[in-house]
Formats: C-alpha cells, structure tokens, sequence
C-alpha cells in the first residue's frame, strides 16, 4: 500500500501534506502532553519496533507467509497520537532506506496508514473491547480489519481520482486508473487475504500481551456513547450530500429507467413492483424538500436501528 | 582398573528421527529478509559518500534539499524530452561524484521500474489512449490494441518513476546516514522530529540483530515443522516479547536523557554555513524546478 512516487500528481500530494501537517502538529502536541520526556525515546523505540516486525513473517497454510504492519498493536498499546508519531517516522525512514513509498507521495502514505489505520484502530479497539478483557481477541481483530480496509480505500481513491484531476489534453499524466478499476483491484486482496491476516496477527499479539502484561496498555478512552451519537447526528445532517450524484445506484432502477434501458418491464417487477413503498419513499417526506427529507429520513432511521440494537441487547443479556 | 559405567540412558536404543527434509519455513524467510535489509543499510559501498565528488563536496542541507527539489521537479514534469533531460542530468552528478550509473539504475532502480512496467502494461491498449493502432492482438476472441498514445503514455510514466528513483537513490549513495539527519536539520523541518528519526535509525540495528538472534534460536531448535496453530503462538509471543523489550529499552533510555538534564526541548546546533557552491546547487535545482512548472 505504500504508493511510489509519480503515482500521485503535485495537488494530492500538496493537499495530503497539508492535512497531515496538522494531524503531525496535533499527535507531537498530544503525545508530549501525555508522555512528557518520555515522547521522544518511547515513539522512536515504537517506530522501530514496527520497522522490525515488518521483516517478520506470519506462518500461513500451505507453507506461504506474510507480513504484518504492526500498526494497530502501537494504536492499542500506546494510543492513536502517538502511533501516527511513530508510523510516521516508519514510514520516513521506509521511503529512504528502501524505497518503500515516495518522498513526494509521503503525505499520502503517512495519511493513509499512520493516521487513518491508528486512528480506526484505536477507537473501534475501544469501542468493542469497553474494559471487558474476554473481548480483547474480537475486538482486536475487528480493529485491525477495519483499519487496514480503511486505508486501503483511501490509497484506492487517491490512485483513483488522479485521472479526473490530472489530466492533459484528455490523457492521464499520473496513475492512469480510474476509480472502478483501483478500489476493485485494492479492496478485493485486501478484504479477502491481507487484512484478515494482520487481524489474526494483531488479535493473536494484543491477547497474548493483555494476559501477560496488562500493564503494558497506557492509553485508554473513557466508554462514551455521547461521541457515537454526535457522529451519528452529523452524518445524518450530511446525507443529502448524495443527492450530488446524478443517476441511480446500480441494481436501483425503477420502471421508467427499465423502460429506457430495455424497450419494456419484465413481468414479474410489473407485477411485485410498488407493492410496499416504505413510510418514506424514496428518502421523501411530504411537505418538505428532497434534502430535508434525507436528513428527516436519517434520523428517524437511526433512531429505529438504535432503538432496535438497544432492545435485542436487553432481551439477550436475560 | 575401574570399569567404566555408562549412563542408563545412553544405553537406550532411540528410534531414529524420521528423515524428512525441513523445507524452508516462515523463519527461514524472516533471517533472510534481515539479512537482506542489513546488507543494504550497512551496505560497504557507503565509502563512496566520503569521496570527493560533485555532491559529496556540498553541504547536507543543501545537498538534501536540492535533490529533493529536483525530485519534485521529476514528479511534475510530463514531457518524455524533459523527463529525458533531467535523466541525463542525473546520470552527469553521478559521474561527477564517481558513481556508476549504470550500478545504482541495476540496483535501485531496476525493481520499481519493473514493478511500475507491469502494473501499467494495460495503459498500453486502446481503453486508455484510444489513438492510432500500432499493433492487434487477439486473445481468447477479443481484440485487444497496441495504440500509439498508449505507447507514449507508457513511456511516459516509466520514465517519471524511473528518473524520481534515481534521483533519491543518487542522494542515498552519496549521503552518509549522518549527514542525512543533519541535512534534514537545514531544512524546515522541526529538530524533534528529526531527532526523533535519527533516534529510531539507531535503534534499527539493534532490534535487528535481536530479531537475527530470535530467529537463529528458533531455527536451531527445529527438527521438523510444527502446526500452523504453534507456529503462530510463536509468532505472537515473539512480537510480544519484542514489544515489551522495546518498551522496556525506551524507559531506560528516557531516564538516562533526565539524568543527563534532558527535559523535553531540543535545542540543535546550528546547521554548518552554506558556501558558494550550496547556494549554486541550490539554486540550480530551483531554476529547474520552475522550467519544469513552465513545462
């Protein structure tokens, strides 16, 4: 997932470099408050630990093996800000000793793996596990699967976007695919080979750590479900940003559009078609314009889900 | 004379181990990646970083820098004559500074070029450049087209990736690790980041002999290969170890600086003077820099 440099044309890796300015500013100034003298020794000892153990291989069947980052076991341990410290610092030295990923594409990179990979990892790490150590191995897992999927998504938009945004005379100047061919050709190795082995990997290390050496943990969240609902609240608030796109999803057509398509309605959807139409069809609520019915919509439906969850939780725990 | 009593137990007759070969393992792999990797960094041919040349005779700073202009300037440049100038005149600083290019294109550059060639070789047919047809192809009943613009496009982008590692590996041959931190002090980057990664360099070796050392002990041990099951309790108490190790090593080092008077602020030396020549091959990179914004 490291991206090479000319992969990446001048304006992604310059906005990339800005976001992460500040994410770098943010996590040293975190990790100095928290770890005070001990930032220094602590990141570079952890960014060396994973530059190792990306040299050591994990036995799979059939005699293959792979490797692992590492990343999502220093999220857990030492907490987000200081994991993105100490992967950065990986990945720099990385790019210079072996090439691995570009000096110009560092941003990227950096955004993508030390930012976006500890920061999932962390907190759906502390999301699941919530101070109960029997759920350590699941929620390690999860975490590291997560994070590593994320990361991969956004190196497969940023290698895919660069034909729409770097372009001369109608010819691509940079990484010549587009986005339907890079999130097939990231997502499907990664979802299906590469992230399933970093989370048994890291689930293995961080049980094995949390028996052994609890104390070892330094970083924790305070369970709070107030975030959750802030997170909720604004995506909900956001959703109509889809109504941007202009055409239906795929597999989402309705009577007219398979008329257009095919010349006529196949039987059976002329028949079973518009049987249910939902409370809010088509995300609409009457009286109120299409984007206002997102957000209504939304927010009526994570209620419910919530709602929903909540209940089965109850009756489970009986 | 005393008879001489042998023990019960090398008097039992033991079945001989099966005679199976081990077929090299995951921990076969980790030594040699290693390996690898330690040959590279300590690499012998780093004495060429202490001759006299072109970019040897320039300071940290301004060599860092400049090189990483000229990086920059390989990254925007999308003209195949212009990728093909800034080439030459890379190849000409690494004869001026008594380097083979030739040695630093076969070890360096070779294998991400050749990576680069092949995840692009569909930019070579008529769905990405649909020019003039140079050459058809059928496979399995589909036509697939050798264009002309994909040609170009092809070439193009090898050439951009191919001159970038160059450049940065021209940089890496001529640059003690030494120098490369004090060269990354003359830059704008802040002393406790770079502090930070010279820090962890330094590190390296050791965890690496360490990791050399793990592996050579479980190597020594092995008759046959275990379970995939075991071999992964290995692997995850390894890393274990070696997380705690780290951690333990941090905390010392971190006593020793207090000890010392380190109370959390870095304060560097200030960077060497740039002389005439810093400031020439300096501004050389920039001017090359804005002709390939204009380019």
């Amino acid at each position: 997932m490291h991206i090479p440099d000319g992969y990446l044309g001048p304006k992604t890796c310059l906005a990339l470099y800005t976001i992460m300015a500040g994410v770098w500013y943010l996590a040293f100034r975190k990790t100095r408050e928290r770890l005070h003298t001990e930032q220094l020794p602590l990141c570079a000892f952890a960014a060396a630990f994973m530059f190792v153990v990306m040299m050591f291989n994990f036995p799979l069947p059939g005699g293959t093996t792979a490797h692992i980052t590492g990343v999502t076991i220093v999220a857990i341990v030492l907490g987000p800000w200081a994991a993105i410290v100490s992967v950065s610092v990986t990945l720099f030295l990385q790019a210079l000793l072996f090439g691995d990923g570009g000096i110009t594409t560092f941003g990227a990179n950096a955004f993508n793996m030390a930012f976006l990979m500890s920061v999932a990892g962390f907190y759906v790490y502390s999301a699941i596990e919530r101070g109960d150590r029997k759920r350590v191995f699941v929620a390690s897992f999860v975490a590291a699967y997560v994070g590593v999927v994320l990361s991969a998504f956004a190196t497969a938009v940023e290698l895919g976007i660069q034909p729409t945004l770097e372009v001369k005379d109608g010819r691509p100047l940079y990484a010549p695919y587009p986005l339907e061919i890079t999130i097939t050709a990231l997502m499907v190795p990664h979802l299906f080979f590469v992230a399933p082995i970093e989370a048994i990997a890291t689930a293995l290390v961080i049980t094995y750590l949390a028996r052994t050496e609890p104390a070892i943990f330094t970083a924790s969240v305070k369970p709070s479900t107030a975030r959750l609902w802030i997170v909720l609240v604004l995506l909900s608030i956001l959703s109509p940003v889809g109504l941007l796109a202009s055409g239906s999803a795929w597999g989402e057509w309705g009577r007219e559009e398979f008329l257009a398509m095919l010349g006529y309605i196949p039987d059976g959807m002329d028949y079973l078609g518009g049987i249910w139409n939902g409370f809010f069809s088509d995300y609409k609520v009457e009286g109120l314009g299409s984007a206002a019915g997102y957000v209504v919509s939304a927010l009526v439906g994570s209620v419910f889900a919530v709602m929903s969850v909540y209940m089965i939780g109850r009756i489970w725990k009986r | 004379m005393e008879e001489v009593r042998l023990p019960r137990w090398l008097k039992e007759r033991h079945r001989p181990l099966p005679s199976q070969p081990i077929t090299p393992g995951f921990v076969d792999k980790n030594l040699a990646r290693i390996q690898s990797f330690m040959e590279e960094v300590l690499s012998p041919e780093k004495e060429i970083s202490y001759r006299e040349g072109l970019l040897q005779k320039l300071s940290p700073g301004a060599r860092t820098g400049g090189m990483i202009v000229l990086v920059v300037s390989g990254v925007v440049l999308s003209k195949l004559w212009a990728l093909f100038i800034l080439a030459l005149v890379a190849m000409t600083m690494a004869l001026l500074s008594g380097l083979n290019p030739l040695r630093i294109f076969t070890r360096r550059v070779l294998p991400p070029l050749l990576f680069t060639a092949i995840i692009f070789v569909p930019v070579l047919f008529s769905g990405f450049a649909p020019q003039e047809r140079l050459l058809e192809v059928e496979l399995w009943g589909y036509t697939l087209a050798v264009t002309h613009g994909g040609v170009e496009l092809w070439k193009m982008l090898l050439s951009r990736v191919g001159v970038v590692v160059f450049l940065l590996a021209l940089l890496m041959s001529v640059t003690p690790e030494q120098e490369l931190f004090s060269g990354l002090k003359a830059l704008p980057v802040p002393s406790v980041v770079v502090t930070l990664i010279y820090m962890s360099f330094k590190q390296l070796s050791l965890f690496l002999k360490l990791a050399e050392d793990i592996n050579l002990a479980r190597k020594s041990r092995t008759i046959r290969q275990d379970a995939i099951r075991d071999e992964g309790q290995w692997f995850a108490t390894r890393v274990s170890y070696f997380l705690k190790r780290a951690f333990r090593q941090s905390r010392e080092v971190s006593m020793a600086m207090v000890s010392r008077g380190f109370r959390g602020k870095i304060e560097p030396l200030p960077p060497p003077p740039q002389g005439v020549k810093d400031y020439m091959f300096l501004g050389f990179s920039f001017f090359v820099f804005f002709l390939a914004l204009g380019v």
